[in-house]
């Protein structure tokens, strides 16, 4: 044996190994300290603000909450609005997806940019935009002759919110028509099935889970979204949940306890959806037939119904994704926001463009955006990466419920959480009110889920003997999470961050009721904007904040490719 | 050089508990080459496992070179990287992200600062293993560019980069390609006897687990069925498990009628005397099936039947011959070919004895 290898062995003390023990430990700890003050504290805050008035107990906030005229309605209201945009958005987002995975209709390629341009426009710029289309005066759809729309009604919140929601079912969808092992189609056809009922009778039956999981997740994305029932909503004097809740808090004075009292009501149904959510992608595991073989199948043949079915895509995603992009790069060309007319064209300017960014305030509200984003988003991606590891990697006991717990926040709807912070941070000691910090904890609680997704299933791909293969080599864990792990899941870790701060840069609803003159961040200011009717400078913030989030988007997506080219290489 | 001692190591399947190492004791002594050979699920990799402290088992002890690296009772559970053992795993753990060289190097880099050689000493130790494993040339490529033969041996140079006393191998031919693996099984043996290395061989492979073990251990639900060297396994099994494990069998139930006489549905057979079984004990006599021979059934052990199967197989014939209610299967040479229906006269030249009844295994 050669000195070197002598010099190489040998036992070390076993103070060591305790003391890297104890680290871990006191790792486990202090994360488990944070996601619970970050999942549990507002939600617990907010229930017991709903029962209780200067610390006595009252169920005052509820019989004033649910006595008021119009409750029924309130209920009502929510109910079909719900139902309805989840109806437009699952049937958009899951003809669109088969058509563009498993068809052979023309112009793929542009129509899967089409289904997913919508999920990066901020939901307050799309409301906007839809206002710019087809207000009942000044829509520009409605210059149109023959055209009468009118935004401010039922159906036009349900096609704006569904519209909205949609390019999150097509993902989802177009994940599991992917997944679907293309054999099993054959064997359908070579039984002899029409490809219609080779559809209806294997293809669907195998997305079902997938399905379940799409419609569950719209459900509570519209029970909990704020920015169409505000904007479109209240004009038209249909009041929803989130609408009531804002209206309690932005009354002067605020009633606090009757908005706790609406946010407690309307955590029910958000929780009750997130329980059916994991059993449902439970299902969606157990269904998974193919594992990263990349898509290989035939495509099935449309025939003579390849040019109607390109024809209706196309006018889908025209109406869903280009027309609000257009209409917001129309109006920010405008000298003023009015009915529109033929001069329009010869009386285009940048000087709205001009205006809005030579403003401090808006400059700022960048800056401050931009800030709150990468914050939340590193402390995002740092937790969940640590939670993901205790979950999928050690066994130590109450992992389960720090996974539970982390994945809580998604059952919180923004304006509840903006509710809840709100009752914990005013009379809290910290001096987190009225900074930025509110809203960076906000943002983490919000999107901590989303992060966690990410990190799990990057570690669920990468089998256990590479890291094993590590501690076998002489790696203490923390070499071996630091040395193999995070270096091989880097680039979902920074399509993770791209994410996070794509979705803080969209949010308003939870920062709607967090934020105080001079802490704005972008989505605040276009609201205000609005709120001061200042459209056509609105028009102009938007279309720059689209082109940015788009290529960041287009960063995280292309990052999220190569770490599945690396994954690949990881199996070898 | 490697001392386990009641080892065990249970695993909860839905509320049901399985034991997967069930008291396992052997020794392993220094520059042997030792193999674990069972079926899957028998209890053999989890075994290693335990070895490696990638398990931590329920009982018992092991003790490499002296350094006691988990005593249960003691208390102690040495983790993974204090082992300074070399560990070669089925998947080989080769990390994308990482060249040939740098997969060689990580054991020596992630040594604590005080015990860590410097950069040139590292250099000079991961070219010298590179080149015993003929890995040299491909040093500055990607690990995962290198082809499954070489992915295996790039394990096998960083487990032996710091020259462990022990080094552990998990079904390393497993992943291989039938003809790559022969190539690699006595490249494998090769390496071993000029380092020395110590090993523990785990394998579900009986030619392999009998080609390269010194000794070996034949395993079944967690337990060690038999334990020597290859031949004694082989030629002496205790148990009809290990008998029908490490090959084809002939397993003919009789009864001894004296010492060195077996009584069996086909005749008298004359066996090898100095077996435990007294007269009127029932046994069950054992003969490979490259120890019957086609030739004149006078001969003692003789037997005359049709031929009932005959299958070439390129480097001989397997036939099955029927004496009486008996299915002998016979291994011939390739010349030895027979027709079907045909009768032929057998000789059984080589057998031993079982018990027939083995002994109810306690639980």
């Amino acid at each position: 044996m050669t000195d070197l290898a002598r010099g190489v062995r040998g036992g070390p003390s076993a103070g060591a190994s305790r003391r890297s023990a104890l680290g871990e430990h006191v790792l486990v700890g202090t994360v488990t300290a944070l996601v619970a003050a970050l999942a549990l504290v507002p939600t617990t805050y907010l229930i017991w603000r709903s029962l209780t008035e200067n610390g006595r107990f009252t169920l005052d906030h509820y019989r004033a909450a649910y006595s008021t005229v119009g409750i029924g309605t309130l209920a009502f209201n929510s109910l079909w609005f719900a139902v309805g945009s989840s109806a437009v958005a699952v049937v958009a987002g899951t003809l669109t997806a088969y058509l563009v995975v498993r068809t052979d209709v023309p112009g793929r390629r542009l129509l899967f940019l089409g289904s997913v341009v919508p999920l990066v426009i901020p939901g307050v710029l799309y409301t906007v935009a839809w206002i710019f289309l087809a207000s009942p005066r000044a829509g520009l759809l409605n210059a149109i002759p023959g055209v009468g729309l009118n935004v401010f009604s039922g159906p036009g919140m349900v096609f704006a919110e569904g519209f909205h929601l949609a390019p999150l079912v097509f993902l989802l969808m177009a994940a599991a028509f992917a997944s679907v092992d293309p054999a099993l189609e054959e064997a359908a056809t070579l039984s002899g099935a029409h490809p219609r009922a080779v559809a209806l009778r294997v293809t669907l039956p195998l997305v079902r889970p997938a399905l379940i999981a799409a419609v569950v997740v719209t459900l509570v994305r519209t029970i909990e979204s704020f920015e169409v029932p505000a904007l479109v909503g209240l004009p038209a004097g249909i009041w929803v949940y989130t609408s009531r809740i804002w209206r309690a808090m932005s009354i002067f004075p605020a009633d606090v306890g009757q908005a706790a009292a609406y946010s407690v009501t309307l955590l029910v149904p958000c929780v009750l959806g997130l329980a059916l959510l994991l059993r449902a992608t439970r299902g969606l595991r157990r269904f998974r037939t193919v594992s990263g073989r990349g898509f290989r199948g035939t495509r099935v043949k449309l025939g003579r119904w390849r040019r109607p079915a390109c024809l209706a895509a196309t006018v889908y995603v025209s109406v869903a994704a280009v027309l609000p992009v257009l209409a917001l790069g129309w109006i920010s060309l405008q000298h003023f926001y009015g009915a529109p007319s033929t001069d329009d064209f010869r009386r285009l300017t940048l000087s709205n463009y001009v205006s809005v960014l030579d403003e401090p305030a808006s400059v700022r509200t960048v800056w401050n955006t931009l800030l709150v984003g990468a914050g939340a988003a590193t402390a995002v991606v740092v937790l969940a990466v640590v939670i993901a590891w205790v979950v999928v990697r050690t066994r130590i006991p109450g992992r389960t419920l720090l996974d539970a717990t982390a994945f809580l926040p998604l059952a919180l709807p923004g304006i509840v959480l903006g509710v809840a912070l709100l009752v914990v941070y005013v009379r809290s000691p910290l001096p987190v009110y009225g900074t930025l910090w509110v809203l960076l904890i906000a943002y983490v609680t919000r999107y901590l889920p989303y992060g966690m997704r990410y990190a799990t299933a990057a570690l669920a791909q990468l089998g256990d003997d590479l890291e094993e293969a590590a501690r076998s080599s002489g790696a203490s864990r923390l070499q071996a999470f630091r040395r193999i792990l995070v270096p091989l899941i880097l680039p979902t870790l920074a399509a993770a961050w791209l994410y996070v701060l794509v979705v803080s840069a969209r949010e308003l609803s939870s920062a709607i009721l967090l934020y105080s003159p001079g802490k704005e961040v972008l989505s605040v200011r276009i609201w205000e904007l609005y709120e001061d009717g200042r459209l056509t400078e609105l028009a102009a913030l938007g279309v720059v904040m689209v082109a940015a989030l788009c290529t960041l988007a287009g960063v995280a997506y292309l990052l999220s490719r190569r770490s599945t080219l690396l994954r690949r290489l990881a199996r070898g | 050089m490697l001392a386990v001692s009641s080892l065990r190591k249970a695993f909860d399947d839905r509320g049901a508990p399985v034991r997967a190492v069930d008291d396992v004791t052997f020794d392993v002594a220094e520059g042997e080459l030792f193999a674990l050979l069972g079926p899957s699920g028998c209890g053999k990799t989890t075994l290693l496992r335990c070895i490696a402290g990638l398990e931590r088992p329920d009982a018992g002890e092991i003790v490499v070179a002296g350094r006691t690296l988990t005593s249960r009772s003691a208390g102690i559970d040495v983790p993974p990287h204090e082992r300074g053992l070399g560990v070669v795993s089925q998947s080989y753990g080769i990390w994308p992200h990482m060249t040939v060289f740098d997969t060689a190097a990580f054991p020596l880099r992630v040594l604590p600062r005080r015990r860590r050689p410097s950069a040139s000493q590292i250099r000079a130790r991961v070219e010298q293993v590179l080149d015993s494993v003929q890995l040299a040339p491909l040093a500055h490529r990607p690990a995962t560019d290198l082809s499954g033969g070489q992915q295996q041996r790039l394990a096998i140079a960083r487990a032996l980069v710091n020259e462990p006393p022990l080094l552990l191998l998990d079904e390393p031919l497993a992943s291989l390609d039938t003809r790559l693996r022969d190539e690699l099984r006595f490249e494998l043996l090769r390496l071993q006897r000029d380092l020395g290395t110590t090993c523990v061989y785990v394998t579900h492979d009986q030619t392999e687990a009998l080609s390269l073990a010194n000794r070996l251990a034949v395993m079944n639900d967690g337990r060690i069925e038999q334990l020597g060297e290859p031949r004694t396994l082989y030629d002496h099994p205790t148990s009809r498990f290990v008998a029908e494990f490490l090959g084809a069998a002939n397993l003919i139930d009789g009864v001894v009628v004296s010492s060195g006489h077996v009584r069996t549905a086909a005749g008298v057979l004359e066996v090898p005397a100095g077996h435990a079984a007294a007269p009127g004990d029932a046994v069950v006599v054992v003969v490979r099936p490259e120890h019957v021979t086609l030739e004149d059934a006078t001969a003692a052990n003789g037997w005359i039947g049709p031929v009932e199967v005959a299958a070439y197989t390129g480097d001989g014939v397997d036939l099955v011959v029927r004496v009486g209610d008996l299915r002998i299967r016979v291994r011939s040479t390739p010349q030895g070919a027979a027709a079907v229906g045909s009768k032929v006269g057998v000789r059984l030249r080589s057998c031993s004895l079982l018990p027939a009844a083995e002994a109810p295994r306690d639980v």
